[in-house]
């Protein structure tokens, strides 16, 4: 209090005294006047050596950006510049510190005032010179280099060649000698596809005359769907994918797959990078997005969720928001932003501030959905349904006109029988084995021997008066009423119109005697009937299926009982219907009777009753369904019909022999059911499927976001605007308020040269496993240097000029010369280049997780190579499933995808993310907690076990065997398929005998144990001519085979 | 057969003494900035020196999970039993945030009752019988405070230094920076009680190190490794010839491409080999005399008296008491760090019955390890730590349950260097926060990796632009606990 009290009287103070000044004196000069004075008392700390606060004071944009607690200089208005304040400030506040530098002169805090109300004019190029951050090589603009001249152009393949030899021709280096046509092949088909060639494959383009073999394989495999699958996966990793929430509760999210699916999509259509990037950081803004469109922004949706009991929602959110900022710049423009979020960035010029300016585009976001647009597998889905729909309409139609002409036929029967019965023409309950009868319109008028007990009201009933129990006991008991025994039928009906959904209806139940007797309850809604000798041995148990009483509201409801000791002799009605009803015990073989009263209201001890009943009726026979109607009060049709029914049949207008027909359909069971069926049909077309999607959208109301103070969310500092890094190029707002699209265009903004270098060096780092710069999500002043300059921007260029198509970008990798070096390691090279940065070679590199499952399957020819869709679940070790928390437990057990599902790539396997599938995790991939940008290559026993010894495998060893036996072959000849299918080259002689000696060692120990060989051979449907001992061996030898270090590697 | 696999190891360790890989692999790690290899190896799990002489050379780490009580266990609290039915002070409440309770909640006493004991004196609940036996090797840490309230981020924060995903956990730390001492088994087993922790694999994380640092888990039902076993249609000697082939293979490849990793391919399969073997060994109590077993409990059964189905389920004492004695039998074969999760200490309800069900469960085989270890000789230089993610607060929830309290709760450690017979650090009358000695989790793992030999602040490693640790920013070595 007392220190703000002080900054405003002094702040004020001055403001009296200026403008008389003003008018006097000229305008201040930055350079002369104000430099000076910030470079002597505040670039100590507030210049390139350090930012204290995340203040710069040497550069303009920095200085006008602010700090991280407030803005510095507010051009016009001195007042609000914290600069001012703090010069001026008497309290510890002070600029300069006490100890660190001596307080302005009242004429220097005057100067810095004046400049300020004048408008704090900071000239261009008067910033500091010798600044190492803006001068950082990768927040320049891309240089526009030509590919250097070399010696040995011919043998060059295009720019990428001249920029690499250009390097090892001066240090006087050759390039490695151009891999065998085998290894370029299976290279190429791992790194575009991550499958393997088939045999056909193989033979094609080992046996392709063209000089341009190479280019004609590289643009099919371009051209493959399973490209998409391949780099698709690359970009999960990056964007996070999972199929679940993670943390404890860890629940699924069964639409995930349909962000998965747009990626695969975007890839396989060459969406070019650009719109590709806006699309996901913000497809919901772009005006006319599509669904798909809008469904991209699913990218921010592969956040966790934390649903633990007893989370801070608001903190979860911000925990979200920070991952969706953080995973966008770390993905897009290499830029560990994060540092940032406790602090300003110590190693690149990113103050606090400037990292909540950034978070204010993600703030303005919620979580949303999209419906997309019908698949056309939806749409034909659709459409058969609809045709479906048409046929079944048109043949109930049918069926029913037949029916009508039936009845047209029995109709004079029916009138005749009807009349018969209601020879009065009224329309009346039975009366014929009405045994207890109340109609509860005057309770001083009960029927003999029976009480009121716990004083019950009376309200405005169905008919007439009604009893109205209060929920507490009151009740109605009937001493004198019928006694049944098991094998005596009998139909009990009320009406009810309940408050409370549980209570008694009509009972006759002796609880604590083991819940003897007969008793008819709504319990919740639901209609309860329990005819107990002994509960549960000896007792029926039979409860309305789906239909439920509803408060508030009159209802017919009534049971009758055929006698029959059988649940199924039990029928339940509401409203004169029969509802389907749901046995739960049916083990009556004793009786029921009981010496206790019937009850309306309430068992002896439970289920009060709370609400109205009126006009309980007990008949000791079974009613039929035309009695039950009128018992349930449908009084008014068939009052009606007998009206219209005096009128002889020859003498009935249109209307009413359309009336009486209606009558008689109602009646009739198979009329009327498909009656019910055609307005059923009628009502219900088909709809089209769709999906929804996870997707983000823009806020009407921006929120409003403050500095973190040290990172923690409900530490509120100074509020900020929303706003990008001031050393980076300048964004344009579309409108008044910057948003999440001005961003994204910003982003892919020709100024900004920050992303096409950051994707171009990704995708160079997955064909070299080193990217062109080594640390490829710190493009910072603290990460590594391109080894190549010249290289990276010609890349990054030709990306940007090449209208951002991502598969031209592949495609000229895969062209150079550079790529299609062998990848044999050279000894000479080890000293001067042990990380083969100058790339006189080609790398091996271990293939990924999914393309170790891939491969395998696809070897032995059990891959099912569908795209997309939902995700699938392989078969998974016990066990895995129970380390997880014990909610993922309780949603059950992994349920194993039946079909070919089980055989489908590794990159649609289920991720849950607390426990992920062993075999990826085991293979380094990623977790999907963050952001990955470049998988781990790890070499470990756990994977050598895998493959090994896991079922998946075996199956896999199992199948290539049997493919390998299927033909009529010799073993050379056989072990030389192999050798093409497994590594897409022919076997070498020295290979060749450690592979018969396997099969030899095979051999003789399933000779010796027939028992292994019997349960290799476990079912696999063998052909006659071979024996189990023989296909066992192949299995071993199979084994061997996938088991290799070249199985697992890109040559 | 197996003639043929020592032929093509000596023939691995020949080629790699001289090799290739290992110039390029030992770069690599001079690169990491931890390059004081013992032998100049290729495998990244060689043993390494350590940047002062190690105090302790093993961890064994209990992971009750959940958040058990210190108040019922380690931190009494007469005042707090007086005032039982109060609420607190504002002053003390202002800025704490609750997972389920709410700020009026009531204060609740312990009803557990504490007595003194061993030469040292410490103050431990009727709970803890047979831990109370082993007070003079341990040291109790009483004001410990942690980060965060909700289960998973507390448990990384415990586990990997931050309360956020992506960071190595403790073992993998440790295993980078020391290697592993075993031959025939992975350096950091992880053995769970039966169901698994709200923070499933990221307990046991290698986070951005690579996989060969992660925590294998060794499951106490059906085959100890995933896949260890031989499938039922291979035998031993087929595995062997298998082996062989592939060695063999390898080599060849590796003649061709000259690629160190083909070699690191050979040893991994080597090491598979014998891990079949070793693993199942390590893991068969026959071995282990009817008194080693006895003094465990490997064979108690659940207790009748006390009936909790959320303690883990059939069979959890036995699993428990076994997975304690098979932790001492993994730091005999060299394993370096054996984590023992156990994931049900979570009482917002039920606490008496519950956390008397758990301490029933772990107080009499965990008393058992640590004298196990210390007749062997072996509690000199194995470090036995027993932390969960956080404690629970003096308020009550409900009438027989506590909410999560980041702010005070207690962990301790034996062992290894450790001075034991001590409490360092006390809590306020309440046990509502530290008083004295507070002790931040960075400042426990400083300590931790302080005792076997490592500057918490040199076991780094450089991950997007930031040379990352397990202590993160901060971390202080708390002398006092040291020997």
């Amino acid at each position: 209090m007392k220190f703000s009290t002080l900054i405003i009287a002094a702040v004020g103070g001055l403001a009296q005294t200026t403008n008389a000044q003003d008018r006097d004196v000229g305008k201040v000069d930055f350079v002369k006047q104000i430099r000076p004075i910030l470079v002597a008392h505040c670039y100590e700390c507030h210049s390139s050596k350090k930012s204290e606060s995340g203040l710069r004071l040497d550069l303009r944009r920095r200085a006008f950006a602010g700090g991280d607690q407030a803005t510095a200089i507010v051009p016009g208005k001195p007042e609000s510049s914290e600069l001012l304040k703090r010069i001026v400030s008497k309290d510890d506040d002070r600029m300069p510190p006490t100890g660190e530098g001596k307080p302005l002169s009242k004429q220097q805090v005057e100067l810095i005032r004046r400049w300020i109300q004048q408008g704090a004019h900071w000239p261009k190029g008067s910033d500091a010179e010798d600044d190492e951050f803006t001068k950082h090589w990768a927040w320049q603009p891309l240089s526009q280099p030509t590919p250097p001249d070399v010696k040995d152009a011919a043998w060059t393949e295009n720019g990428i060649d001249a920029f690499i030899l250009s390097r090892l021709e001066a240090k006087g280096i050759k390039p490695s000698p151009r891999a065998s046509r085998e290894t370029l092949i299976r290279r190429v088909y791992l790194d575009l596809l991550g499958l393997p060639p088939t045999v056909e494959d193989w033979r094609r383009w080992t046996t392709n005359d063209s000089p341009n073999w190479y280019e004609q394989m590289v643009d099919a495999l371009l051209a493959s769907p399973h490209f998409g699958e391949r780099w698709g996966r690359v970009w999960l990793d990056q964007a996070r994918y999972a199929d679940s929430d993670g943390y404890e509760k860890d629940r699924p999210r069964p639409q995930a797959y349909l962000y998965r699916d747009w990626v695969i999509d975007a890839i396989n259509e060459d969406l070019p990078f650009d719109q590709f990037s806006i699309q996901q950081i913000a497809g919901d803004l772009i005006p006319n997005a599509t669904p798909k469109v809008v469904s991209a922004t699913g990218f921010h949706r592969n956040t966790l969720t934390n649903n633990e009991g007893g989370i801070d929602r608001e903190e979860d959110r911000v925990k979200q928001t920070i991952d969706r900022l953080n995973t966008t710049f770390t993905v897009w423009m290499g830029l560990t932003v994060q540092c940032a979020q406790c602090h300003t960035h110590k190693y690149d010029p990113i103050s606090q501030r400037e990292y909540y300016q950034l978070y204010s585009f993600f703030n303005d976001a919620d979580e949303a959905s999209v419906t997309l647009d019908p698949t056309r597998t939806q749409i034909a889905q659709y459409e058969s349904a609809v045709a479906q729909h048409k046929a079944t309409l048109a043949d109930k139609k049918h069926q029913f006109e037949t029916a009508k002409q039936r009845l047209k036929q029995e109709q004079p029967e029916h009138e005749r029988r009807l009349l018969a019965r209601f020879p009065n023409g009224e329309a009346t309950p039975p009366k014929n084995g009405l045994v207890t009868y109340f109609t509860v319109d005057d309770l001083k008028e009960l029927p003999s021997k029976s009480n009121a007990a716990g004083n019950p009201t009376l309200a405005e009933g169905i008919v007439g008066k009604a009893l109205n129990l209060n929920g507490n006991g009151q009740h109605i008991q009937i001493h004198d009423g019928p006694v049944f025994h098991a094998d005596q039928s009998f139909t009990c009906s009320a009406w009810f119109n309940p408050t409370d959904a549980t209570g008694a209806i009509l009972t006759k139940i002796n609880e604590p005697n083991k819940f003897r007797g007969i008793d008819f309850t709504s319990h919740r809604g639901e209609l309860e009937v329990h005819l107990v000798d002994e509960w549960p041995k000896n007792a029926i148990k039979v409860t309305a299926k789906t239909a439920r009483l509803k408060p508030g509201q009159w209802q017919h409801v009534l049971f009758s009982y055929d006698g029959s000791r059988k649940a199924a002799g039990v029928n339940l009605f509401i409203n004169g219907e029969k509802i389907e009803a749901k046995i739960h015990y049916d083990t009556l073989v004793g009786d029921f009777t009981t010496p206790d009263p019937w009850r309306i209201g309430r068992r002896k001890q439970s289920a009060y009753a709370k609400g109205l009943l009126d006009d309980i009726r007990i008949y000791d026979r079974v009613l039929n369904d035309a009695e039950i109607n009128l018992v349930a009060g449908k009084h008014d049709a068939l009052a009606k019909v007998l009206r219209l029914l005096k009128t002889p049949a020859d003498r009935r207008n249109e209307k009413q022999r359309s009336q009486i027909e209606s009558y008689f359909i109602g009646d009739d069971p198979e009329a009327s059911a498909l009656r019910k069926e055609i307005r059923n049909l009628n009502t219900n077309p088909p709809k089209v499927q769709r999906d929804t999607a996870m997707s983000i959208q823009q806020r009407v109301q921006p929120r409003e976001t403050y500095v973190h103070v040290r990172g923690e969310f409900l530490n509120k500092g100074v509020k900020v605007d929303i706003g990008t890094p001031a050393f980076l190029p300048e964004i344009q707002a579309r409108s008044k308020r910057l948003d999440r699209l001005d961003l994204a265009n910003w982003m892919m903004d020709e100024q900004n040269s920050l992303t096409p270098r950051v994707y171009v060096n990704r995708v160079w780092q997955a064909y070299f496993g080193r990217g062109l710069v080594n640390t490829d999500a710190d493009f910072g002043t603290q990460g590594n240097r391109p080894t190549h300059p010249g290289l990276l921007d010609w890349l990054a260029g030709s990306l940007v000029r090449r209208d951002w198509s991502n598969k031209e970008l592949h495609r000229s990798i895969v062209l150079s010369a550079t790529y299609r070096q062998s990848s044999k390691l050279r000894p000479e090279l080890l000293e001067i280049d042990p990380n083969n940065e100058l790339l006189a070679r080609q790398n091996r590199l271990r293939i990924t997780a999914e393309s170790v499952r891939d491969l395998s399957l696809s070897v032995s020819g059990l891959l099912e190579p569908r795209l997309k869709g939902p995700s699938v679940f392989p078969p998974l070790p016990a066990g895995v499933i129970e380390l997880a928390f014990v909610d993922v437990i309780n949603r059950g057990p992994w349920k194993v995808s039946t079909g070919a599902d089980r055989y489908r790539r590794g990159l649609y396997t289920f991720f849950q993310r607390t426990s992920p599938y062993p075999m990826l995790s085991l293979f380094d991939a990623p977790d999907s907690n963050v952001t990955c940008t470049r998988r781990a290559t790890s070499n470990t026993p756990l994977q050598a076990l895998t493959v090994w010894n896991d079922p998946v495998f075996m199956e896999c060893s199992q199948q290539l065997s049997l493919r390998l036996l299927t033909d009529d072959q010799d073993e050379a000849q056989r072990i030389e398929k192999a050798f093409v299918l497994c590594f897409a080259r022919l076997p070498q002689a020295r290979e060749i005998e450690v592979v018969r000696e396997l099969l030899a060692s095979s051999r003789e120990i399933y000779g010796r144990d027939k028992s292994l060989a019997e349960k290799t051979t476990a079912g696999i449907k063998l052909p006659k001519r071979l024996d189990q001992i023989e296909f066992s061996a192949w299995t071993s030898l199979a084994r061997a085979l996938i088991n290799l270090d070249e199985f697992i590697t890109r040559p | 057969m197996f003639e043929n696999i020592e032929i093509a190891r000596r023939q691995f360790l020949t080629s790699s003494a001289s090799g290739l890989g290992a110039a390029a692999l030992v770069n690599l790690l001079d690169a990491d900035g931890f390059a004081d290899s013992k032998a100049k190896s290729p495998n990244p799990l060689a043993p390494r020196n350590t940047h002062y002489p190690a105090r302790a050379k093993n961890v064994i780490f209990i992971y009750p999970a959940g958040g058990p009580s210190q108040l019922e266990l380690f931190d009494p609290k007469p005042v707090l039993t007086k005032r039982s039915g109060e609420q607190l002070p504002d002053s003390l409440t202002k800025d704490v945030r609750f997972a389920f309770i709410k700020k009026d909640a009531k204060l609740m006493g312990s009803k557990r009752v504490f007595r003194k004991h061993g030469e040292c004196g410490t103050e431990l609940s009727d709970l803890l019988p047979h831990l109370s036996t082993c007070v003079d090797d341990i040291a109790f840490v009483r004001s410990m405070h942690t980060e965060a309230f909700n289960h998973h981020p507390a448990q990384l924060m415990l586990s990997t230094g931050v309360p956020r995903f992506g960071r190595p956990s403790f073992g993998s730390w440790v295993l980078y920076g020391l290697g592993s001492e075993s031959q025939n088994l992975p350096g950091y087993v992880v053995l769970t009680a039966n169901r698994g922790s709200s923070g499933g694999t990221s307990n046991w994380t290698n986070g951005f190190l690579p996989s060969t640092y992660q925590g294998v888990v060794l499951r106490s039902r059906g085959e100890p490794v995933l896949n260890l076993n031989l499938p039922d249609s291979v035998s031993r000697d087929l595995q062997a010839a298998n082996l062989n082939a592939i060695s063999k293979l390898n080599q060849l490849q590796f003649e061709r491409t000259a690629d160190p990793e083909i070699e690191s391919r050979i040893a991994s399969y080597e090491l598979a080999f014998r891990m079949q073997a070793a693993a199942p060994s390590a893991l068969d109590l026959s071995e282990e005399t009817q008194e080693t077993l006895d003094a465990y409990g490997v064979d108690r059964p659940e207790p009748t008296d006390v009936k909790s189905q959320i303690g883990g389920g059939k069979d959890v004492y036995k699993t428990f008491a076994r997975n304690c004695l098979y932790a001492r039998r993994l730091i005999e074969r060299g394993v370096r760090f054996v984590t023992l999760m156990h994931a049900s200490w979570d009482q917002h309800g039920q606490l008496a019955s519950a956390l008397s069900y758990n301490a029933r469960m772990s107080d009499q085989p965990i008393a058992a390890l640590i004298k196990d270890l210390k007749q062997r000789g072996m509690l000199d230089d194995t470090l036995i730590v027993f932390a969960g993610e956080f404690g629970r607060t003096p308020l009550a929830q409900g009438n027989d349950g506590r909410d999560h309290h980041p702010q005070a709760f207690t962990a301790w450690m034996a062992g290894g260097g450790v001075r034991g017979g001590q409490v360092y650090g006390q809590t306020d009358d309440f046990g509502w926060r530290p008083q004295e000695n507070p002790v931040h989790i960075n400042d426990f793992h400083a300590t931790l990796l302080h005792l076997l030999g490592i500057d918490h602040e040199r076991l780094s490693k450089n991950f997007g632009g930031l040379d990352v640790r397990l202590t993160n920013v901060g971390g202080n070595v708390i002398e006092d606990l040291i020997a």
